[in-house]
């Protein structure tokens, strides 16, 4: 019984584990880009088409993307969005650039699809 | 004798996600279990690897010729740890991790992979033993669940948040009733058994509820000596997903599942299962991707960790 206790306490210590909040550093250091555009190439899709989005930078960053919904391919400054079957309606786009000062900015667009 | 040893086969039943998605991979499973009680002081614990596969669309019960993804795979590992706290109680925890939720695409000439791993979800199940006749071989459990996210936090590879359908973890809770109801017919050498579910599903962190899904699993069982065939029919309903409070036309649907098992047992304390899902008829709301198949291995080993409990498992 003792034994039996003891491994639903460890399970439960797996199951219940959290994951330690990455501690953001002061943001001291300068901005070391500029974010000037998010452009796509349609801002309407049929399902099961994609289109090409550019994030246009001046200066050093990485480029982080999500979506309200749907399928984002490639990575870097220029993706594909694309949705399938599952994805009708206005889903937003959200690219997020970080230098390593720890300065980022986001800028999104929607894009509809039908 | 043959009943001690019919109710150690494994049933599987899988609980947590069971049907795809309305544009990706035929999920597995939160878990494959005995659905009924253990005896009392006694563990056992239940490992399983589970695939399947999926390609094709399908418009409501036909083929459709929508293109998007190609193809889709998982490859999923199970861990179900069960214990009878008393005669008639059973306390399980289930935990599963996708070493592969993946989809392919050929888009514009150009091959692209979406691929998810990680820890799914954690389940923690009370299951009661409500009526139990031993002359007429019949008992009537219930079960209450409660599904946890291995995370809410939706996984990002390359800097690229991935989509809904190959998130390793669908980031929502669960909740999920189940009854088991079981019937030895000692002439006939024949056992049925059948399992009920009915699985709520939460929003996640991204405003998506996956479907609420009703299943009811009807198995045969044939025991020769330590090999035992088992005949599965399993019926899934689910409901449709909803995005922002907006239902999601192409999700949900209805399937109907043949799952022949073939199961070999030595000393009644381990058991290793073989078990092939097959869709007989599939109903899609919208288009959605279509399921193949799925195949399945189990490892199921049982522990009495008191002496009576051990001697019971020995019998």
């Amino acid at each position: 019984m003792k034994r039996l206790l003891i491994l639903i306490f460890v399970l439960g210590l797996f199951a219940f584990a959290c994951k330690k909040e990455n501690s953001k550093p002061s943001n001291d250091g300068a901005k070391l880009f500029t974010f000037n555009q998010l452009k796509a190439d349609k801002d309407s899709l049929k399902q099961g088409d994609v289109t090409s989005i550019r994030a246009q930078i001046t200066g050093e960053g990485s480029f982080a993307w999500s979506c309200t919904s749907g399928d984002i391919f490639g990575t870097g400054n220029t993706v594909l969005f694309g949705a399938g079957s599952c994805c009708a309606g206005n889903h937003e786009i959200i690219c997020t650039v970080k230098d390593k000062n720890d300065n980022s900015e986001a800028k999104s667009i929607f894009i509809y699809v039908y | 004798m043959k009943r001690i040893l019919f109710i150690f086969l494994i049933f599987n039943f899988h609980y947590n996600y069971i049907f795809s998605q309305c544009c990706g991979g035929h999920s597995p499973i939160g878990g494959n279990t005995n659905q009924g009680t253990l005896p009392k002081y006694t563990l056992q614990i239940n490992s399983f690897y589970k695939h399947a596969y999926s390609a094709g669309y399908m418009e409501n019960d036909h083929n459709s010729d929508f293109k998007f993804v190609e193809n889709a795979n998982n490859n999923f590992l199970g861990l179900q740890v069960g214990y009878g706290i008393t005669k008639r109680f059973t306390a399980e925890v289930e935990a599963g991790y996708y070493i592969n939720r993946t989809q392919n695409f050929k888009l514009n000439d150009t091959k692209y992979i979406l691929e998810g791993k990680g820890g799914s979800s954690a389940t923690f199940t009370g299951r009661y033993n409500i009526y139990k006749d031993s002359i007429k071989d019949f008992e009537f459990t219930m079960g209450l669940g409660v599904r946890l996210p291995w995370s809410k936090i939706p996984q990002v590879i390359d800097g690229v948040e991935l989509a809904q359908d190959v998130q390793p973890s669908n980031g929502g809770y669960g909740l999920s009733l189940q009854s088991f109801l079981f019937k030895e017919f000692d002439d006939a050498e024949i056992n049925i058994f059948m399992i009920n579910a009915l699985i709520i599903n939460t929003e996640n962190t991204k405003k998506y509820r996956e479907g609420n899904s009703f299943i009811t699993g009807l198995f045969f069982s044939k025991t020769f000596k330590k090999i035992s065939a088992i005949a599965q029919v399993r019926n899934e309903l689910r409901t449709y997903a909803y995005r922002y409070g907006l239902r999601v036309n192409s999700s949900g649907g209805y399937r109907l599942l043949f799952v022949p098992q073939i199961s070999y047992t030595v000393k009644q304390k381990y058991n290793l299962a073989f078990l092939y899902e097959l869709p007989i008829y599939q109903y899609y709301n919208g288009i959605q991707i279509r399921d193949r198949y799925a195949f399945s291995v189990n490892l199921n080993f049982r522990l009495g960790l008191s002496k009576k409990a051990n001697q019971l498992c020995e019998k």
